[in-house]
Formats: structure tokens, C-alpha cells, sequence
């Protein structure tokens, strides 16, 4: 059955009308985006596509996975709250048309030089990372429309567990090249699982930043996703400390300058605290409380506010390899709206193209 | 278990603790008698000097560490299973949780020996404690072994009380089957009397006994991941090639909870046929323990391939060769058998049929066990005896002191969890009700909230007593009572049923703010005894300066668990009103089994009007309370 208007978001607005807006934003974005390229740094403003790609791509593809988690876990608990998940595949034309923008121009912006890096070689020959990553990105969301097209049909727990092994090991790849490489002489074998990890997390919080506007949002579901929020927070926190502590403890110079860049150096230490009170910490002193998960503006203002912070965590994994002054423009503001507006595009494709699940409407 | 009754429950999960026959006296005095000669191999070590151990320089920490590391991780999946699946509402792991809790307490108990078999002179170990000393010498809490002493600590003193007020409930079910079958002086009914606390499974001690428990799981799942997280820190603080490496927290957590499920196999297989529990312990619990470790095993196989491809990456030339040494060096044979135990075995769960056959889950539980075992000793060896010196490079063999010891450990761990499954009720019978329960209802939608504010009933006052064979009609019969404006009221259940307190109109339990004091106490106290003791101390050790809040950040997090836990306890302890083993005398042993009670208390002239209503209402049987 598909969503009635009231389900498929303010219901006031026709969803045409909608559509047409979301493109108007890209379209502003996108020109903004190239304006600020032409007038300021290109570099920087390729730097800004990076960091959206690496905010948005997570966020759609980890919606999908999270579909897949409830699949293998036998969670029937969210109802025909888990198709929002599955609107997340029609955002995989854009995050794969950036990665490969990104490959095409990343002469102007990219760090690795050929024949530049005598460590890793071919490795981090920009052309073969680009290759791997792209081939690894297209390999994840065909397998995520194929576990799509059968949990239109039914359970498909097998496939379901292929997509979250897939997504692992795709966006531990994307992490190890797209955020620690792009310091070559830096290596952390935690980076990987940090990535997709929270690439989980931000995935969540939109889940339930979507789930707080749709009629199947019950107080109950609210109150269980409120509690995975603040799981998925603990967690990504464990993970940024695991990474963080050993670095710290044995203060090695080649390890110490991803830390210090941002813990240390410049404003980006602002911003440090800024993400330990918002995305590491904050959600499990805000929503500690039964009210405050299950009250809908205020776990909806949580979720937002994490995503925003995880925006701010991708650009603060990225900008300052390349600067110790954290600086937000015309540049990223602009980009950002692109994106946004894309990624909202796409839902609302996403409500006309992904069908629901037959246990979903048991469910409710 | 769906079929089952509350009365074939309670005998099969009672039933195990029946005296036990022949054989298991035969096992548990073998596994005795390897224990007390662990133990005499002990005393000959401290007599003789650690020079009779095969650890020397460059592998100081030889399989004794390796020991430690592994019995810590056989007891992680005890909390899994309890706690986390808990908060998870995963109801697979009822059956199964208590022993997997009961193998946590004597894991980390065989794991807290392996240190101080290591020390030597172990009688000096107070010298890591935190304690205020005449001669102001602090341990530096910058010191990961200090961080381990804590969180191991931390870990057991909250695994034997997760255990133990899980037990409770259970334990009066154990006191009333003995009292009616030996009668009340005998010295086990005394001794399983004293040890419930005095549960009587009134509605208000389910009260706060549910939310004390969710706060008990809620605080032993982030407990679980830190306390392996500090062990594997052990080894990721020190420089060592193939130590020194940011993955090793979730590794070793990953690591543990995998081991930890495979003992669980290896356990519970036999075991529920010794203790005949096959009504209880069913193959869909092996089925999804099984299918956990599908899990584990990938993120097992997710480390084993970044820790060679990062040596690789890094251009880290001790990391390569190191990498390459393992691959090539004296211990490849044990490199090369840890993938093929660790994921290959395990992976064969994929497979439906593998994971339905006991005797395939057996032996693939025992590869796993054996190959974390392995893969423990393994990581701590290895690295010490192939560091950044070639001169210094030699390989490690255990003396037959350490390999008997080890021996020796696995007897003590087996010893403890025989003599345990004869003593308490190794299935939680209170939680396989409270699915039967759940089962017989299917929910046939939430109780309505109720406003009435209800006041206890006093030992001095009398009442009206009625017995219910069925849940549902004592709870119409609750609703009943209430309705006519009676607001002295008990409910008496072998099983918690959240709907009685919620037509009571009873508020939600005040334990909530015990645990969140103890916790934030916790979490300051910790901070304040490292920076009280750096302050003290003025070292500057490694370039750090004296108060470090990173590294306290474990202190004070161990702190938050460990006084929230036990404030937690506390707050049950004292609103439910347990401790003393006097029960109400309106009390009836068949509440703990499979009756229900409701206690109206009224004055003499209403009792014959309560008594009519409560008729009405389906009880099987009224009593005059005086």
C-alpha cells in the first residue's frame, strides 16, 4: 500500500510541489558551490564536496542497513517505521556521482601525487584508490537494491546479513582512503570500523529525526529508537577513545599530528569540544530521561542537533590535515544545501519507488 | 517451553538440585584433586622463585598472561547474554542467561588469580590498591595495570551481584519447595530461607526489583566492552610491534565475546543433559548462540586482516618484519591455526544443519575455545619475544609448572560451576514464568493505568486472602476491588506482573535516583582520586604532566559502574524491603510456584463483602488474614 499524503511528510504541500523545491535548493547549492570555487579556494571547496559525500553517502547507505540489521535480529518492533530505511537507496545516484566528481578532478584538491607516496606505491595512486572505492560503493548498493526489491516480497534474512557485511567492509574501505589517507604518513587500523560505525550512528539519528513526523512513530517505537540513538552514540564514543587513548599514551609523532591537529591546534580544539558535548556525549545526557525519548519535538531536536554535529565531525575529520584554522563559508554552507536537498529529493523518490514490506503493515 | 507450565517449570529447574549421583561426585573430585595440584604447584613457585616458570627475559609474560587475558574473555558472554540481550529484550536468552552469568563470576574469578600467580611474591600486590598509606605513596593511575585492577574489580564485584539479585526470587522458589518437602528447620531449608532475603514476590518488591534489574543491565553492558577494552590496553600502551595498535579494544571485545559463547556451548550442552533442563535449555538457544558467533567470528576475521594489511601500509619497518616474522617465525604453525578455529570453524554456522546438531556445535565450540586460547597466548608472546632487537630474540616454551597451572585453572573454573549447579538454580525460573506468561497472554492489550493510591497493608491489620490458579483473574479480581473503594491492597506473584502495580496506580520505582547519584558519584570520585593522587605525587612520567584527564577518563567511568551498581542494589534493597528472612504471615509457599495472591486488607465487618467479590472474581480459595 503506499503512503498516504499525510504519511509521506507535511501533508499540506503536494509532494510535486515538494519535489520541485528540493531542486530548486540543489540547483541554488550547486551554483553557489561553484561560485565560491571560482572566487575563492578550489582545493577548499573540493575538500567541501569530501566531506558532504562522506556525511551523506553514510548516512543513506547506513538507512538501508539498518532495514538489514532489524532483518537478521528479528526486530519487528518498528513497523512501517522501517520502510523509511529503505527510501535511503534512491540517494546511491548521488553519493556515487560525487565519488566520481571527486575522481575526476582530484588533480586540484586530491594529496596523493603519483609516484609521490614510496610507502604505499600503487596504493594511493589517486586513480586505483578512486577505482577500488567507486567499484566498492557500486557493489554495496547493487546488493542493497537487490535486498530492497526481495523485503518488498518478504524476509530475506540471508541477503540481509550479505548487506551488512558489504557495508563493513565497503565503508571501512572508504574510510581508510577517503579520511586517513588523505595524510598518508598517518595510519590507525581502528579508522575502518570508526567509520562505518558511525556511519551507523548518523544513520539513526536521520531514522529517527524521520520517524518523529510519520504516523507510525508511536511513543513506544520513538522511546526504542531514542534508545539506539544513545547506544550508537556510546558506541561511537568507545571508538573515537579507543583510538585517541593509545595515540595520546605514546605520543609518537606520526601519530600524534591527526590528534593534535585536532585536539591542539588552532580553533579546530573549539570545534573538539563542540563534538564531545553535541554527538559523544550529549545524547546520552539528553535523552537519559523515559520524556525526553518519548516525546516527539524533543527526541526530533536531538536527532537533528546530532546530525548536524556528525556534519561538523566529517568536516572536522577532513579540513584540518590541511589547516590548523577550522573556518565554515559560503563554500560549505552552499554544498551542504545541495546535498540536503538532494538527499530529500531522493525520499521523496524513494516513498514512490520502494514498496512496503507485507509484515511491516501486520506489524502495525 | 510455550507448553510448559508455571508447576513443570519450577520442578525442572528445582529439580536440578536434587542430590547428585555418582558420577558427578567422581567428576567434581577430579576436577578438585587438578585444582589443589594447580594450587601445591603454586606454593612450590613462590617457594622456588618464578625461575621454575618458562618466562624470562625477553617474554616476561608467558602464558600466565595469556591465561589471564582469555578467562577474562570466557567472561564476557555471561553479560552478553544477561545484560546486553537483556536490554535488547531478546528472549532466546532466558534459559540459558543465569549459567552464562554464573560462568562470568567464576571466570573473572580464575582470570584475578593468573596476576598474582604472575607476581611472584604475590602478597605485595597491595601496592597497586588505592589506599590512603602513612607514606602517601598513590599507584599512578596512568599505569594500565592500575587501570586493570580496577576494572576487573569492578567487573567481578558487579557480576556477583547481577548474579545474586537475579537469584533471589529464584532462591525463595528453592526455600518454599524445601520447606514443604523437608520442613522448615532443616538446615537447607534454613540456609536457602536466609540467603532470598525474605522475597515474599509482592507486587511492590516486583517493583523495584524489575527496575533495579534493567539499571543492572543497563550499567553492566558499557562495563563489559571498557573492562576487555583496559586488557587489551595492557598491550596497545606498550610499544611493542604488533601490540601498539588502535583496533585492539573492539578486537579483544569482539575476541572475548566469541570465546565467551563458545564456552557457553561447550558448558551447557552436557550440561543440560546432566541436570536433565532439555524442557528448558531447547536447541534454539544453541541456535542463536550459534548464530552470535557468526557475528563474532567476522569481526575477529575483520582484525586478523587489518592488523597484517596496516604493518604493510604504515611502511613501519618493526611492523613488517614483525608482520612477516609471524607469518614465517617459530610460532607460524599457531599464526596459521587461528583463522582456520577462530572463523572458519564457527563460520559453519551458516550452515542450519550444523547449527542443529549438538555434537557439531560441541566440537565446534571446543576449536574455538581452543583457538582463543591460542590466539591469547599468541599476541602476548609473541610480541615480547620478537620486538626491536635482533639480539635479544628468543623463543618461548611454558615449563611444566605453567602448563600444569593452566591445567589447573580450567579444573577450578569447571570445579566451581559443577558445585554451583548443584546449589542454586542454574535456569532463572522467575524470567522462564515470566515467558510463559507472556505466552499464555499474547497480549491482549496494556492494562489501563490506574490512579488509585494504594496503601500498604499492615502487619497489625486483618484481611481477606484469596488464591488465584490463573494471573488474568487475579487481576480482574485487583480491578475489582479497587473499583469498590478497598485501597489496602498486596499482590503476591511467582512472576513479575508489571500490570498489577500499573492498575494500582503505583508510580514508577524510586531506585532510579539511587543509581543515577551513585553513578554521578561515582564518575566524580573517580576523577577525584586520580587528580588527588597525581597532585599528591608530582611525577611526571612519559612527558605527561601529572593530572591527565584522558587516561582518568577509565578511572572515573569503572567509578560511575561500580558506585552506581551499588547504589542501585541498595535502593532495592532497602524499598523492597529485603534482607530479613521473616515473610508476611498471610505468606503461602505455592505464591513462589504457581498461585497468586491478593490481600485486601479491611475491617472485620467488610470481610465477608470483600469475600463475596473475591469469590466472584474465580479465586480458588479465600482466607481470613488476623
Amino acid at each position: 500500500m503506499p503512503f498516504t499524503k499525510r504519511e509521506g511528510g507535511p501533508g499540506t504541500v503536494p509532494a510535486g510541489l515538494r519535489a520541485a523545491g528540493w531542486a530548486v535548493l540543489v540547483a541554488v547549492g550547486l551554483a553557489g558551490w561553484l561560485l565560491s570555487m571560482r572566487l575563492g579556494e578550489p582545493a577548499r571547496a573540493w575538500r567541501a564536496l569530501l566531506v558532504n559525500s562522506l556525511f551523506f553517502t553514510p548516512l543513506a547507505a547506513g538507512l538501508v542497513v539498518w532495514s538489514a540489521v532489524l532483518q537478521v535480529s528479528h526486530g519487528e518492533w518498528a513497523g512501517r517505521l522501517e520502510r523509511l530505511t529503505r527510501l535511503g537507496l534512491a540517494f546511491a545516484p548521488v553519493s556515487l556521482l560525487a565519488l566520481l566528481v571527486l575522481w575526476g578532478f582530484a588533480g586540484q584538491w586530491a594529496p596523493w601525487k603519483v609516484g609521490a607516496q614510496p610507502v604505499q606505491g600503487a596504493w594511493l595512486h589517486p586513480d586505483f584508490l578512486f577505482a577500488r572505492d567507486v567499484a566498492a560503493l557500486v557493489v554495496f548498493w547493487v546488493v542493497a537494491a537487490v535486498y530492497v526489491s526481495r523485503r518488498a516480497r518478504g524476509n530475506c534474512r540471508r541477503l540481509a546479513a550479505w548487506l551488512i557485511v558489504t557495508y563493513a567492509v565497503t565503508f571501512s574501505l572508504l574510510g581508510f582512503d577517503l579520511v586517513m589517507a588523505l595524510d598518508p604518513t598517518w595510519y590507525s587500523t581502528l579508522m575502518g570500523g570508526y567509520f562505518f560505525m558511525s556511519g551507523m550512528y548518523i544513520a539513526i539519528a536521520a531514522w529517527t529525526l524521520l520517524s518523529v513526523h510519520h504516523p507510525a512513530g508511536t511513543a513506544d517505537r520513538l522511546h526504542d529508537l531514542g534508545k539506539l540513538v544513545v547506544a550508537f552514540s556510546m558506541i561511537t564514543t568507545y571508538l573515537a577513545y579507543s583510538q585517541l587513548l593509545p595515540i595520546w599514551y605514546e605520543n609518537l609523532p606520526h601519530e600524534t599530528r591527526f590528534e593534535l591537529s585536532r585536539l591542539r591546534l588552532g580553533n579546530w580544539q573549539w570545534v573538539a569540544w563542540g563534538l564531545l558535548a553535541t554527538v559523544y556525549m550529549g545524547p546520552l545526557v539528553l535523552l537519559l530521561t523515559r520524556w525526553s525519548k518519548r516525546t516527539r519535538w524533543f527526541l526530533g531536536a536531538v536527532a537533528a542537533l546530532i546530525l548536524v554535529g556528525m556534519w561538523v565531525e566529517r568536516w572536522w575529520l577532513v579540513e584540518p590535515t590541511f589547516g590548523p584554522v577550522a573556518g565554515l563559508g559560503m563554500t560549505e554552507v552552499t554544498i551542504t544545501a545541495a546535498f540536503f536537498g538532494a538527499l530529500a529529493m531522493a525520499l521523496e523518490l524513494g516513498r514512490r519507488l520502494v514498496p512496503p514490506a507485507p509484515a511491516e503493515e501486520e506489524a502495525d | 517451553m510455550a507448553q510448559l507450565t508455571y508447576e513443570q517449570a519450577n520442578d525442572d529447574v528445582l529439580g536440578a538440585l536434587r542430590p547428585p549421583r555418582r558420577l558427578y561426585w567422581v567428576v567434581v573430585c577430579v576436577l578438585g584433586a587438578l585444582a589443589t595440584w594447580a594450587l601445591a604447584l603454586w606454593i612450590y613457585q613462590i617457594h622456588m622463585g618464578m625461575g621454575v616458570a618458562g618466562i624470562n627475559q625477553p617474554v616476561a609474560w608467558g602464558i600466565y598472561i595469556g591465561n589471564f587475558v582469555f578467562w577474562v574473555g570466557i567472561a564476557h558472554s555471561g553479560t552478553l547474554i544477561s545484560a546486553i540481550l537483556h536490554l535488547v529484550r531478546a528472549r532466546w536468552r532466558t534459559a540459558i542467561s543465569r549459567s552464562a552469568e554464573a560462568m562470568t563470576v567464576f571466570a573473572v574469578m580464575t582470570a584475578g588469580l593468573f596476576p598474582f600467580i604472575h607476581l611472584g611474591r604475590f602478597w605485595v600486590f597491595y601496592y597497586i590498591l588505592p589506599y590512603p598509606s602513612e607514606r602517601q605513596i598513590w599507584p599512578d593511575f596512568l599505569s594500565p595495570l592500575v587501570w586493570d585492577v580496577i576494572a576487573i574489580s569492578t567487573y567481578l564485584i558487579v557480576s556477583v551481584i547481577f548474579l545474586s539479585v537475579g537469584l533471589v526470587p529464584d532462591l525463595a522458589a528453592a526455600r518454599d519447595r524445601l520447606e514443604e518437602a523437608l520442613g522448615p528447620r532443616h538446615p537447607r531449608s534454613r540456609f536457602y530461607r536466609t540467603i532470598s532475603l525474605g522475597w515474599s514476590g509482592g507486587a511492590d518488591q516486583w517493583r523495584h526489583y524489575g527496575r533495579a534489574y534493567l539499571f543492572f543491565a543497563a550499567l553492566a553492558t558499557p562495563l563489559v566492552v571498557s573492562v576487555h577494552s583496559v586488557v587489551s590496553w595492557d598491550f596497545a600502551m606498550g610499544i611493542m610491534p604488533g601490540w601498539h595498535t588502535t583496533i585492539f579494544p573492539p578486537y579483544f571485545v569482539a575476541g572475548a565475546i566469541h570465546s565467551g559463547l563458545a564456552m557457553v556451548l561447550t558448558l551447557l550442552i552436557p550440561m543440560r543433559r546432566l541436570l536433565h533442563l532439555e524442557r528448558l535449555i531447547t536447541p534454539v538457544q544453541f541456535d542463536a548462540v550459534a548464530r552470535a558467533m557468526i557475528v563474532t567470528s567476522l569481526i575477529v576475521c575483520y582484525a586478523y586482516v587489518i592488523e597484517p594489511w596496516m604493518a604493510w601500509y604504515s611502511g613501519n619497518i618493526f611492523e613488517r618484519q614483525f608482520a612477516w616474522w609471524r607469518a614465517t617465525g617459530w610460532l607460524a604453525l599457531v599464526y596459521y591455526s587461528l583463522t582456520p578455529l577462530n572463523v572458519l570453524a564457527p563460520l559453519a554456522f551458516v550452515f542450519k544443519r550444523v547449527r542443529q546438531s549438538l555434537p557439531a556445535l560441541f566440537v565446534v565450540s571446543i576449536l574455538v575455545n581452543a583457538g582463543m586460547w591460542l590466539e591469547r597466548a599468541f599476541i602476548v608472546v609473541g610480541s615480547t619475544s620478537h620486538d626491536f632487537l635482533p639480539h635479544t630474540w628468543r623463543p618461548y616454551t611454558p615449563s611444566w609448572v605453567e602448563i600444569n597451572i593452566t591445567i589447573g585453572a580450567f579444573a577450578f573454573f569447571l570445579f566451581c560451576f559443577f558445585a554451583f549447579s548443584k546449589t542454586m538454580p542454574t535456569v532463572p525460573l522467575n524470567e522462564v514464568k515470566l515467558d510463559i506468561e507472556r505466552e499464555a497472554r499474547k497480549r491482549k492489550g496494556e492494562a489501563a493505568v490506574g490512579t488509585a493510591r494504594i496503601e500498604r497493608v499492615r502487619k497489625s491489620q486483618g484481611g481477606v486472602l484469596a488464591v488465584f490458579g490463573d494471573p488474568q483473574q487475579m487481576l480482574a479480581a485487583l480491578r475489582s476491588v479497587l473499583a469498590q473503594g478497598y485501597r489496602k491492597v498486596e499482590v503476591y506473584s511467582p512472576v513479575r506482573l508489571d500490570e498489577a502495580n500499573c492498575i494500582m496506580g503505583r508510580p514508577r520505582s524510586p531506585v532510579r535516583f539511587y543509581t543515577l547519584v551513585g553513578a554521578l558519584s561515582g564518575a566524580v570520585g573517580g576523577f577525584w582520586l586520580c587528580i588527588g593522587a597525581a597532585e599528591l605525587n608530582k611525577l611526571i612520567a612519559g612527558g605527561k604532566p601529572p593530572a591527565a584527564i584522558i587516561p582518568y577518563c577509565i578511572v572515573a567511568f569503572e567509578g560511575t559502574i561500580l558506585l552506581g551498581t551499588i547504589a542501585n542494589l541498595a535502593g532495592m534493597l532497602i524499598h523492597a524491603r529485603l534482607g530479613s528472612p521473616r515473610l508476611p504471615a498471610c505468606y503461602d509457599r505455592r505464591f513462589s510456584r504457581d498461585k497468586f495472591g491478593l490481600l485486601v486488607g479491611c475491617e472485620a465487618a467488610q470481610a465477608e463483602t470483600v469475600r463475596q467479590a473475591l469469590m466472584g472474581a474465580g479465586a480458588e480459595e479465600i482466607h481470613a488474614v488476623h
